[in-house]
């Protein structure tokens, strides 16, 4: 019934934008209303052990204004309404569930069903509902893109802005270094979405100051910096970043679809045995927003010098992504899937889930024994069955928290400039240099190796399960990019019309001890840890042909210390007017299990078919 | 019925001259309002109405005096045939009547007139010459660079420069040579030129697309603004905008329209030093980021099905470099252009295809022609072939060609040039291309009301000019 709703208002929509010409647009002499309706579908061909099935089929309904009252102020407002059609309507599709306990060393994973509830034990007992991509409708949070006002100075000394809104910083592609204003919205897909649709508005100000317009430039203009200008960013509304684990755990379960993180391979490091009988409750620990001690504060000062443009930048947030941090756990007797219903559920606290899980002859020390003979089953007393010996009755359900209560603390720098002494190509264009560099203080990390209060040294997913003052560690990380974007113009093509635009970028991320460290908690397949230097290197180039009609752009990255690739290829057909812009976009990710970010979404290959009507 | 209209045109002189006070007016505007008289067509009537004012007749007389001549007087000395004068109208049919016609018609016009398919121009109708000239402020400092004696100084680096060594067109707001003894001379006056306004706002300018069937394939709208930095002599603030040293000029577009690039913004600054290219930013509302733009490189359409390319951003863009180009002056002669009437009306009439021509007036006007050669191949066109007019030195006509030596584009335009100021803005801009036989048409709405206080400060600054609407 709301689907149908919602189809109802999107045909309507269209229909609307459709018979209205581009003349004839709402608008005034100082407004304007105007917005565009998007419908995607999509396949999924890459699913492990499945056929090719239809993907999502996300739309969007997005409308905007402004009004500009007078000269010098101009108020902007932007909504979005999206969702996809195929949450929960769309075929099975199944990635990896919680470690298979009837599999050889209980290293396969039980199915896990990303549009409802599995098809049953054994295989795909689990299951959800993917109810947050259904429609995205929290009109705070999810609907307002923007709702600003911004008062400019008419001798061009300042500009104010405050409202709901976003803020780019940087020059990267790809990958953000001093981006780092807005947390980003993954759910809908994780890997090279545009910029503008991922970034997560906030109610903040900001205000820009002219140096030279105020006339204390002096100074700066001693030093060689030319026309300075100073953008001070304040931001009470703290958000972190939006993303879903497919988790199968039923007391918390939750599914993002083929774009949804996937539930991590829970395997010991030391047996090489799969973590049976363990599930995990996913709980978050989030900044209060609209609180002074919670707020974000950024300062960017702009200025030319050597014929480049530079920028200082300062950040003094909060982190966007989180680290794990154990809360406890809940025993549940009456179901090995983990399942509370009907079950008694004994809770732990975090000293006793550390030591059902490393004290000796616990948990971990029962799975290991496995392989040579067992010992004692250590969950008797609690009613559990030995599973060497009976059905299986009882599993373990980690209570862990997304922790995003730390600060961000970051300094950094970007350099741009054209390099007016190098022209190269049969035009004899000269390439523009990027530069950009950010330096973060007491970036958190899980810690990959750890020694428990019983003495034994714990490395991988068995190092989470302690308490989160061990688990979590600070290291500073410096990350460096280098680009190049380039108009090239091809000799032997004579007939070209238009330049095609190429940008290659290169990214070191250096941190010290990485090797200590979760690349992201909680995955850690094959060891995956955070690389002293890790380099990407990332390359875009976009192509009009036939009078720019059909618009061709490729996005790639590559991930040199994970081996992993992502590829982005998008076809625009703008043979239809203004008004209808047909698209097809193909995503390839290419990585091993849990390496990396293409080793999270390694089977989420899709190619979309979207149709967008604009009014 | 000869006699009839004869004695009509005459009579409307006469009257004219009695509203003027006796006093015998510009040879230009009893024509005009002889020729309004006799086609009693309201905008006619308007534009003698305006070209007569007295401060225009006397701008026009002061320009005259300065540069020696006018358009008038250059025809009238011509061996100019009978019948091209006022009011004949010239068509597909009987084009072929007048054998003198290939001489005076740029040949891509000739094309368009013959056309039975793309992008025709049916109806050719002639109207009077005018005369044409910038403003008062730059009518006084050039009058007084001359009778100064100032000499400027056009370097094979590719600089202008005065006679102390400084960037003239960052420094002072005379035009550098009225009389143009080479091509050069005659690039860097047609430089100088400009826009012809020290500020300059299209509210908004549309560009129609049109495909080789004659359709509207795409129209984007946006509001342009243009700068003069320097040798500002007729809007506040005079002489130099502040914190603008070195810098020439500067243009700013915000895309309205279609919605995918509303947002779009670009800034464009245009350095004096000949070894500095160009500081160009766009704003991509899609990545809500400002891009460095290689300056080096205005090769590309502005937009998306555009013909007009960054280097034709208000007429020709292309910066001053002799290494690179010859610059020659090959001849002068006498074309027929559109007029820049664009203040009162707009002299081409489009049909409701909007690609095609139903109507146009052309006036002959004395041309200088400029060729500039691409030397080293490497440049999108080989040869830029452009008719400056002798008396405002800004373009009337450009041919430009590809490195195989084809007509590749053709740019065409109307000024809104107001006669009373001498200032002129832009009415619409027709570009061409005749062999995907596609058509940009740009119409312009020049924003008179507010060009004392736009473009502002920030118009320039990407930063700001982001968040414009």
């Amino acid at each position: 019934m709301r689907f149908q709703g919602i189809r109802g208002i999107l045909i309507g929509l269209g229909v609307f934008g459709l018979a209205t010409p581009v003349s004839h647009a709402l608008e005034g002499e100082n407004w304007w209303i105007g917005g565009r309706i998007k419908q995607g579908v999509s396949v999924a061909y890459d699913l492990p052990g499945q056929s090719d099935k239809a993907g999502p089929a996300n739309f969007l309904a997005e409308v905007n204004g402004n009004w500009q009252p007078s000269d010098d102020i101009s108020v902007k407002g932007s909504f979005w309404l999206r969702g996809d059609l195929n949450a929960n309507n769309g075929p099975d599709t199944r990635q990896g569930g919680i470690q298979d306990f009837t599999s050889a060393g209980f290293r396969d994973q039980f199915g896990f069903n990303t549009n409802g509830r599995g098809s049953g034990f054994p295989g795909e007992p689990f299951g959800a509902d993917q109810e947050e991509l259904e429609l995205f409708d929290d009109f705070n949070e999810e609907v307002i893109r923007e709702a600003s006002i911004k008062y400019r100075d008419p001798d061009g000394r300042f500009a104010f802005k405050v409202g709901k809104f976003q803020r780019g910083w940087g020059q990267s592609d790809g990958l953000r270094l001093l981006d780092v204003l807005h947390a980003q919205d993954l759910r809908e897909r994780s890997v090279l979405r545009d910029a503008e649709d991922t970034r997560i508005p906030s109610w903040m100000a900001t205000l820009d100051l002219d140096f030279r317009n105020m006339g204390i430039a002096g100074p700066f203009e001693a030093l060689g910096m030319h026309r300075p200008a100073l953008e001070l960013v304040v931001i009470p509304e703290v958000n972190h970043s939006r993303f879903i684990v497919n988790n199968p755990t039923p007391s918390s379960a939750a599914s993002g679809g083929i774009w949804g993180f996937p539930f991590p391979r829970l395997i010991d490091s030391k047996s090489n045995q799969g973590l049976g009988f363990i599930g995990v409750d996913l709980g978050e620990n989030e900044v209060d927003s609209f609180e002074l001690d919670n707020s974000e504060f950024g300062a960017r000062l702009k200025f030319e010098a050597l014929g480049a443009d530079w920028t200082l930048n300062g950040f003094y947030g909060q982190q966007d992504l989180p680290v794990v941090a154990l809360q406890g756990s809940n025993l549940i007797v009456g179901s090995p899937l983990g399942d509370p219903t009907g079950s008694t559920v004994i809770p732990l606290d975090v000293a006793n889930t550390v030591g059902a899980a490393h004290a000796p002859g616990q948990y971990l020390d029962f799975l290991r024994s496995l392989p040579t003979g067992p010992i004692a089953w250590p969950l008797g007393a609690f009613g559990c069955n030995d599973p060497t010996v009976t059905a299986p009755n009882c599993a373990l359900n980690l209570d862990f928290d997304l922790d995003y209560d730390y600060r961000q603390k970051l300094v950094g720098f970007s350099f741009t400039r054209e390099m007016r002494e190098l022209k190269l190509g049969p035009k004899n264009v000269s390439p523009v240099m990027r530069l950009e560099f950010s330096y973060e203080f007491d970036k958190p990390f899980n810690k990959a190796t750890v020694v428990t209060p019983f003495g034994e040294v714990e490395t991988g997913t068995t190092a989470l399960v302690i308490d989160p003052s061990q688990s979590i560690v600070e290291r500073d990380q410096w990350s460096l990019m280098v680009g190049f974007d380039y108009f090239l113009w091809l000799p032997f093509w004579e007939d070209q019309r238009s330049s095609i635009f190429t940008s290659f970028q290169f990214f070191n991320i250096h941190t010290d001890d990485g090797d200590e460290l979760f690349f992201q908690a909680p995955y850690s397949a094959a060891g995956s840890r955070v690389p002293e230097n890790h380099n990407y290197a990332t390359f875009l180039w976009n192509l009009g042909l036939m009078q720019e009609k059909l618009f061709i752009e490729g996005l790639s990255i590559y991930d040199d210390d994970f081996d992993g690739f992502i590829h982005r290829q998008r076809v625009d057909f703008n043979f239809f007017g203004d008004k209808i812009r047909p698209r097809l976009e193909w995503v390839h990710v290419d990585g091993d299990d849990e390496q990396g970010i293409p080793g999270l979404f390694g089977n989420s290959d899709y190619i979309e078919a979207s149709i967008t009507v604009q009014f | 019925m000869k006699n009839r209209s004869i004695k009509k045109i005459l009579l409307a002189g006469v009257l004219s001259m009695a509203v003027s006070g006796a006093v015998a007016a510009a040879p230009w505007v009893e024509q005009w309002q002889a020729f309004a008289a006799s086609t009693g067509d309201p905008n006619h009537a308007k534009w003698a109405e305006l070209i007569a004012s007295p401060e225009a007749v006397k701008l026009a007389e002061e320009w005259a005096k300065l540069r020696g001549y006018t358009a008038s007087e250059l025809i009238a000395k011509a061996d100019i045939p009978a019948d091209l004068k006022p009011g004949l109208v010239i068509n597909r049919d009987n084009m072929g009547s007048y054998s003198w016609l290939k001489d005076y018609l740029p040949p891509a016009i000739m094309a368009q007139l013959q056309s039975t398919d793309w992008f025709k121009w049916s109806e050719i109708h002639i109207v009077p010459t005018n005369s044409y000239y910038m403003s008062r402020g730059t009518l006084e400092a050039t009058r007084e660079a001359v009778e100064q004696g100032r000499k400027f100084n056009a370097t094979p680096e590719g600089n202008l420069l005065t006679e102390d060594g400084q960037h003239a067109l960052a420094t002072q707001g005379a035009l550098p040579f009225i009389h143009p003894s080479n091509g050069l001379e005659l690039n860097w006056q047609f430089v100088a030129h400009g826009v012809s306004i020290d500020n300059l706002a299209f509210k908004p300018v549309v560009f129609d697309v049109c495909d080789s069937s004659n359709k509207i394939e795409r129209q984007y709208e946006g509001h342009l603004w243009w700068q003069k930095f320097h040798g500002r002599n007729d809007i506040e603030p005079l002489g130099s905008i502040p914190n603008k040293e070195g810098i020439v000029e500067g243009g700013g577009m915000y895309f309205l329209k279609p919605f995918d690039i509303r947002g779009l913004a670009a800034v464009r600054l245009r350095y004096a030093a000949a070894d500095r290219d160009d500081d160009f930013r766009v704003f991509i509302p899609g990545l809500r980021r400002t891009r460095v733009l290689a300056g080096s490189d205005g090769q590309d359409p502005m937009a998306a099905g555009l013909e007009i390319t960054w280097d034709e951003w208000r007429s020709y863009w292309l910066k001053t470099n002799p290494e690179a180009f010859d610059y020659k002056l090959v001849g002068e002669t006498f074309i027929l252009a559109q007029p820049e009437t664009g203040h009162v009306y707009n002299p081409a009439v489009r049909d409701e295809s909007r690609c095609h021509v139903e109507k146009v007036e052309l006036e002959l006007r004395p041309v200088w022609i400029l060729e500039i050669d691409d030397k080293r191949g490497d440049y999108q066109y080989s040869k830029r072939r452009i008719y400056i007019d002798k008396e405002n030195y800004y373009m009337q006509h450009e041919e430009m060609y590809d490195q195989r030596g084809n007509l590749w584009r053709v740019w065409d335009d109307v000024r809104d040039f107001d006669p009373k100021s001498g200032q002129a803005m832009w009415k619409t801009v027709l570009e061409w291309n005749p062999i995907s036989n596609r058509l940009t048409h740009l119409l312009m709405d020049s924003s008179w009301e507010t060009i004392h206080k736009e473009p502002s400060t920030t118009t320039f600054d990407i930063d700001q000019l982001r968040d414009y609407r």
